[in-house]
């Protein structure tokens, strides 16, 4: 069968793309708009058709990826076989371009071709630079495409170092009033992170393989899975730290996320979208990814510490957005808020949770896009963000009140729409951890906590509608447009998803749940290997 | 009909579509689009009940939609979540109350919300349209099959609720601290959210005991969660401390929708919703859904769960009546007694839950209550509405700003000439159309009534919510305060509960007629020239009023007035909606004995104890309950009993034993004394001219009077030490966020920039300094020497000269 090579498409559109922007003349800059548009909107439709190619039927265990490209990896294929999946890169260091997917990463790859799109479109108002702007979008959409299907941790980290640059550019020469301090604070602080992430590669690299008995080191994330049982604990326990602090600034978890905020407030409109859509995906993705499978000892050990991470992520974030009267910023804090969801729902190692966490990723890029897509649409008419300076702009602008209330309704987990699955799940599994992880009572005590963050969200968006769309007009606003036709194409489709999965939450959750079932049996056998045959060793650890 | 139970509540889903995205082109700016969609839902409602009805023996319908939540487990597992419905006795009689209520109140609001005339609505069709989404999510909770997917609704309903409260958002009053439409919508949402966290706690915890109990794949389907629930307490995998603990968890949804105290402080401010949406929403069924739930959750309640129901709900039943008595909104009025009458519901089911005997059929008559109930109380609402639309169109053309629904505004309303006393009404009315043909006196009366439907069906509902004979309210208060008594006086200890339920019962009516007699008796209190301008509302108003009216009476539930003391029979109801089998019911004989050898026995003997006090009492009739019951002594009675009707032995009068019979009696006679003499000290203190004033005992009392006025100041403690200390801790958080966290982060850049200032420092001055100095000195060197090259002959040659001579000098001096 000859496999179409869908996600180096997805891949590599957006960079042709990007090159093919170059050759238009800036004075275009409808034409510059419009070829972003149309690539964005190719990757979109690859990526749809990625998802039709996935096969559901496939056994997981004998299929972990599907849609590899070059050469298939075969979980039952010798150890020179397995280990050179994909094709070559740079073969002196084992080195390979190896990507597919799975559950996990194909429903992410989906969101970000559609975040792209949509961030391309709600940028179609940029006036200062047009064709560096988008051409540092198209290659911000291929870092993260990239991201989503490397199964190579060097490819991995090339990509994920890839997406930096041109995020300090839209950040950068885009962005609000303080625009520098925020781009640098960014790039920086992320880069901090992941020199960490980088040591770690290079020690599980070291530590994979036996050279000496002809199996070379590797860079494969799945034969580094494979090998997870024979990195012992106290390396294991190291390399998760190393990687947790490049996951943990990305998510962000508390206490490395004041980067967020600043980044959301001075970012303009689509770079906001895409960062709270996607690139805060990125570390849950990598605790997902490479931390669990790889570190399983370690993610036994630390899930508690997790837990309390996402609890604190979850209360905290959702009083921090009580407090403030920036639009954008509150939905910033709200974003810290949803990924303590995601965290908890990690923690718990259980199917549920993780399932839930993989879908409030999904649903919070949905509902947080469409927040940020929204908020920009009025601070380009007004101006200014500040939830006290409008009042009853719910008579005046109605379709954009009505959006904008479904996508506050969505974030504040009201069922029938998709952020309301995400919190379910992660909820339900947290009280009901894995039982490898025998604390039980924490995880409930901490779980009920939680969810106080559920009443301060409600509290916090209901608040803001009542401030800025209930009451009199406010006369300053009597002439308000709502939202013309490119704002409209742009939104609804982040709406109509938002629904979709929230009442059908099966057709995302059916390509989710084999993945992360994989991966708890995964831990699971993993945990009560070292714990039966070595029980010094766990003793150790405590 | 049964098998496309899904229309149901798909069409009101449908309407909410369609308005939403055509509005106002639709036929009727979309109210007859909803009108329709719902009016198909009570037919498609009313066939289905009959058909559960005239069944002689009805096995619960299901339903499986689609599959909402599936994680794990192959295609044929149940999922996590399944969309699915159930049409059992109870969903049938909840599907026809929601249709018919529901289906009553869209056609009362076109009149209400002006469609048609100069005072439409703004947004009417925007009111239809989530009037139409509430029905949908209603339908949806009372048919649904599984607690998630109740929870789901649940949290549906109360979004609706919050859209329907705030209708009117841009409205504002003139005192700042009367309550805003959009102030109130807000605080209903969070104040039922605080209770929804207890439902979804309880929930998870639901799952962790089922699967303690079934380690396999676990869901939320109801009958699922009752056998599993059954399985874990029988082979001790539950502790019946946590059911007890989950009861009370999921108890809290309940006490947030049903406005429980102490969550009961958001629904007297829903009032500020237009008076249509209060009917249905907010009186007759959303906040009835705390007590559906909580009769949803009877098959696993513990009894020690069942008490802390029923002591909140009997305490909520006298607490919210007692400020029901000072209130002079009329709305405010029915609003507390809505609190009050749901407080009777869940004292009832409560009882009922407590009593493993299932004697004081606490669930059937707490059930039973909600339904007529919400017969009742929506009309009451409506006619309160009408008398509202009435007065806002009298004060509106004398421009004057009074307020509408301040009963102090009104007064005679019925009779303005005051010619008759408030017995002669009762009692002559229904002949008025014939006796005013002949009497003059009758046809001035008669024909200068000011609106005499709106008066009469109130009238109606009044005396039924306060529990006179020949009315519904009658049958479903007795029967619970029957239960209740029954209960009390076998648990001499819990007798505060039957306290709690007739001191509600004696203030109910009292405030109720008050309520009548400052609305439509005495001398008009408005202008007299607005007063001109009062007039009946239109048909398509007082016909559902009518409507409700009729069905306020005892005659559809019982053709027994006295509920069952004559012909032994407790109406279709009972029948119909039997006690569920309880799993629940196990912990007790668990806590009982924990001796794990003794606590098989001690199993068999608490289940069998049910029939065996049955047995006890002695009853002739045997009819139904050896086939049907759990007579023998199976250890697992309950268990094996099923669905079965007969599980509770409850549909039959027989189950009382004489003692049983005494007890009704008492407490009919009980219930029936202090109807009466509520209403006869309200007649006195506000029915008679010259009666003793209520300011006077305003004043006598005051220490009273303003706590009961100012609702015992829970609104003012919740400010005060909820909702301000959770805006200061966000305040605190995010300036800790701001000023240690990230100045944190910000310090780490500022001392890096530091370090490597210090760094280009060490590297200006002293690294790149020596370097400097090196070549600083051989520069120094080269200029000098560079002036001795001067490329003159002579000088060199003086040069060697002197250095000769100096050479020859050092050497003489050194030698």
């Amino acid at each position: 069968m000859v496999n179409f090579p869908y996600l180096s498409f997805m891949t590599f559109t957006p960079v042709f793309g990007a090159l093919f922007l170059l050759l238009i003349p800036k004075e275009n800059a409808r034409g510059i708009r419009t070829a972003a548009a149309f690539f964005t909107l190719l990757t979109l439709v690859i990526s749809l058709f990625a998802w039709r190619a996935y096969d559901l039927t496939l056994d997981p265990a004998a299929h972990p990826v599907q849609l590899v490209e070059g050469k298939a990896y075969d979980p039952q294929a010798p150890d020179a076989e397995r280990l050179s999946a994909g094709s070559a890169w740079i073969p002196a260091f084992h080195i390979y371009y190896f990507v597919g997917v799975d559950g996990l990463s194909l429903p992410l790859l989906l969101l970000t071709a559609l975040i792209s799109t949509v961030a391309v479109i709600a940028s179609f108002n940029i006036e200062n630079r047009v064709k560096e702007y988008f051409f540092f979008m198209l290659l911000l959409e291929a870092g993260m495409m990239g991201v989503f299907s490397a199964l190579d941790f060097f490819l991995f980290y090339v990509f994920w170092e890839v997406m930096l640059v041109p995020m300090y550019f839209l950040i950068g020469v885009w962005g609000g009033p303080k625009k520098e301090f925020a781009a640098i604070k960014f790039f920086l602080y992320t880069l901090f992170g992941s020199v960490f992430m980088l040591v770690a590669m290079l020690a599980l690299y070291f530590w994979s393989g036996h050279p000496d008995r002809g199996i070379p080191h590797t860079f494969n994330l799945l034969e580094l899975k494979r090998q997870a049982g024979g990195f012992n604990p106290a390396f294991q326990l190291v390399v998760y730290w190393a990687l947790f602090l490049g996951f943990a600034i990305k998510v962000p978890i508390f206490p490395f996320h004041t980067w967020l905020p600043l980044a959301h407030v001075e970012a303009p409109t689509a770079v906001s979208i895409i960062l709270a859509a996607v690139l805060l995906k990125m570390g849950v993705y990598g605790f997902l990814r490479i931390s669990f499978p790889i570190l399983p000892l370690a993610t036994q050990q630390y899930a508690t510490v997790l837990l309390v991470l996402g609890f604190i992520n979850v209360v905290y974030g959702a009083f921090c957005a009580m407090a403030q009267s920036d639009m954008k910023k509150l939905v910033a804090y709200s974003s810290i808020n949803h990924m303590g969801y995601c965290l908890l729902g990690m923690a718990s190692l259980s199917a549920i949770g993780l399932n839930g966490a993989i879908f409030e990723m999904l649903g919070h890029g949905f509902v947080t896009g469409s927040l940020f897509l929204l908020v920009g649409v009025v601070y380009d008419r007004a101006h200014h963000r500040d939830i006290d300076g409008f009042g009853g702009l719910g008579v005046r602008v109605p379709k954009y009140a009505g959006l904008m209330t479904l996508a506050c309704m969505a974030s504040l987990g009201l069922p029938g729409l998709c952020g309301f699955v995400g919190e379910f799940l992660c909820l339900l599994g947290a009280f009901n951890p894995n039982r490898i992880l025998g604390n039980d009572a924490t995880f409930k005590v901490f779980t009920a906590l939680s969810v106080i963050g559920i009443l301060v969200t409600a509290g916090f968006f209901l608040w803001m509608i009542q401030r800025v769309f209930l009451g009199k007009l406010n006369p300053k606003y009597a002439e308000l447009p709502d939202l013309d036709g490119r704002e409209t194409v742009a939104a609804i489709p982040l709406a109509v998803m938002t629904v979709l999965a929230g009442v059908f939450p099966w057709f995302l959750l059916k390509v989710m749940d084999p993945a992360s079932q994989a991966l708890v049996t995964h831990i699971v056998s993993h945990a009560q290997q070292v714990s039966t045959s070595g029980g010094d060793v766990v003793s150790w650890l405590r | 009909m049964l098998r496309t139970v899904y229309l149901i509540p798909l069409l009101p889903l449908l309407s909410f579509v369609l308005i939403t995205l055509g509005g106002r082109r639709l036929p009727g700016k979309g109210s007859f689009v909803a009108i329709a969609a719902i009016g198909w839902g009570l037919f498609q409602s009313l066939s289905i009940f009959f058909q559960v009805l005239l069944s002689p023996e009805w096995h619960p319908y299901h339903v499986d939609l689609y599959d909402f939540l599936r994680v794990g487990g192959g295609g044929n597992a149940v999922p996590l979540v399944q969309i699915a419905f159930q049409i059992d006795g109870l969903s049938s009689v909840m599907l026809v109350v929601v249709t018919l209520v529901s289906f009553l109140v869209h056609v009362y609001s076109l009149g209400y919300m002006g469609y048609g005339t100069h005072e439409e609505d703004q947004r009417f069709s925007r009111f239809y349209s989530n009037l139409s989404l509430f029905s949908f999510s209603m339908l949806v909770l009372v048919l649904a099959d599984n607690y998630a997917v109740v929870f789901m609704a649940w949290e549906l309903v109360g979004l609706c609720s919050y859209l329907l409260i705030g209708h009117w958002f841009e409205k504002d009053y003139p005192d700042p601290r009367q309550i805003t439409p959009r102030q109130a919508a807000i605080k209903a949402f969070l104040t039922t959210k605080v209770g929804d966290l207890g439902f979804v706690i309880g929930l998870a915890w639901l799952y962790s005991l089922c699967q303690a109990a079934d380690p396999g794949h676990v869901h939320f389907n109801m009958d699922y969660v009752r056998e599993t629930v059954q399985k874990g307490l029988e082979s001790g995998a539950i502790a019946p401390w946590a059911l007890t603990a989950v009861g009370i968890c999921i108890f809290f949804g309940a006490i947030g929708k049903s406005a429980q105290w102490p969550l009961h402080t958001w629904l007297p401010d829903a009032m500020e919703g237009p008076t249509p949406v209060s009917a249905l929403i907010h009186a007759a069924t959303m906040v009835a859904a705390g007590v559906y739930l909580v009769g949803r959750i009877f098959p696993i309640l513990t009894p020690d769960a069942g008490l802390f129901i029923a002591y909140t709900g009997g305490f909520t039943a006298l607490f919210a009546a007692s400020i029901a008595l000072a209130q002079n909104d009329i709305k405010k009025v029915l609003a507390y007694s809505t609190v009050s009458q749901l407080g009777y519901m869940i004292l009832s089911l409560g009882v009922g839950a407590a009593d493993p005997t299932g004697q004081t059929r606490g669930y059937q008559s707490g059930l039973m209550h909600l339904t007529t109930h919400a017969m009742f109380k929506a009309c009451l609402f409506l006619c309160s509405g009408s008398v509202i639309h009435a007065m806002h169109h009298a004060l509106h053309h004398v421009h004057s700003e009074r307020d509408p629904q301040d009963m102090r505004n009104m007064g005679g309303l019925f009779s303005p000439t005051g010619l008759f006393g408030f017995l002669e009404t009762l009692f002559l009315l229904p002949l008025m159309p014939i006796l005013s043909r002949f009497s003059p006196r009758y046809q001035e009366a008669w024909s200068s009534a000011k609106m005499p439907a709106t008066f009469w069906t109130m009238l109606v509902a009044t005396v039924a919510i306060s529990g006179v004979p020949l009315f519904s309210g009658f049958i479903s208060k007795d029967a619970i305060l029957g239960g209740t008594l029954h209960f009390a006086s076998e648990h001499p200890e819990h007798a505060l509960l039957a306290v709690f339920g007739f001191g509600a019962a004696a203030l109910t009516a009292f405030y109720m007629f008050r309520l009548i007699f400052m609305t439509f008796f005495g001398a008009p209190r408005l202008p007299e020239h607005a007063f001109e301008h009062v007039h009946e509302s239109p048909r398509v108003m007082t016909v559902p009023l009518s409507i409700l009216a009729v069905l306020s009476f005892w005659i559809f539930f019982n053709p027994d007035p006295t509920g069952g003391l004559i012909t032994h029979s407790h109406g279709w109801f009972f029948e119909k909606v039997p006690a569920p089998a309880r799993a629940g019911l196990s912990a007790r004989t668990e806590t009982a004995k924990p001796d794990a050898a003794a606590a098989e026995a001690s199993r068999a003997q608490g289940l069998s104890l049910l029939p065996a006090a049955q047995a006890e009492a002695g009853h002739a009739d045997a009819e139904g309950q050896a086939s049907t019951g759990p007579s023998g002594p199976t250890p697992h009675g309950v268990s094996a009993s099923g669905h079965a009707e007969g599980a509770a032995a409850s549909g039959h009068a027989s189950a009382h034993g004489d003692s049983g019979h005494s007890i009704h009696v008492l407490a009919l006679v009980l219930s029936l004394m202090v109807a009466f003499s509520g209403i006869a000290l309200s007649r006195s203190w506000y029915g008679v001219q010259g009666g003793v004033p209520a300011a006077a005992l305003a004043q006598r009392w005051p220490w009273l009077y303003d706590r009961l006025l100012h609702k015992w100041y829970f609104d003012e403690f919740y400010r005060a030490w909820v909702v301000r200390p959770g805006l200061h801790l966000a305040r605190i958080l995010y300036d800790f966020d701001m000023g240690v966290v990230d100045l944190f982060v910000n310090g780490c850049g500022a001392v890096a920039v530091l370090i490597s200032q210090f760094k280009g420092a060490v590297d200006t001055y002293i690294v790149d300094g020596l370097v400097d100095a090196v070549g600083f000195t051989v520069k120094v060197f080269g200029d000098v020497l560079r002036r001795l090259q001067t490329g003159i002959v002579q000088s060199y040659l003086v040069y060697i000269t002197l250095l000769t001579a100096l050479g020859v000098i050092l050497f003489e001096l050194m030698g």
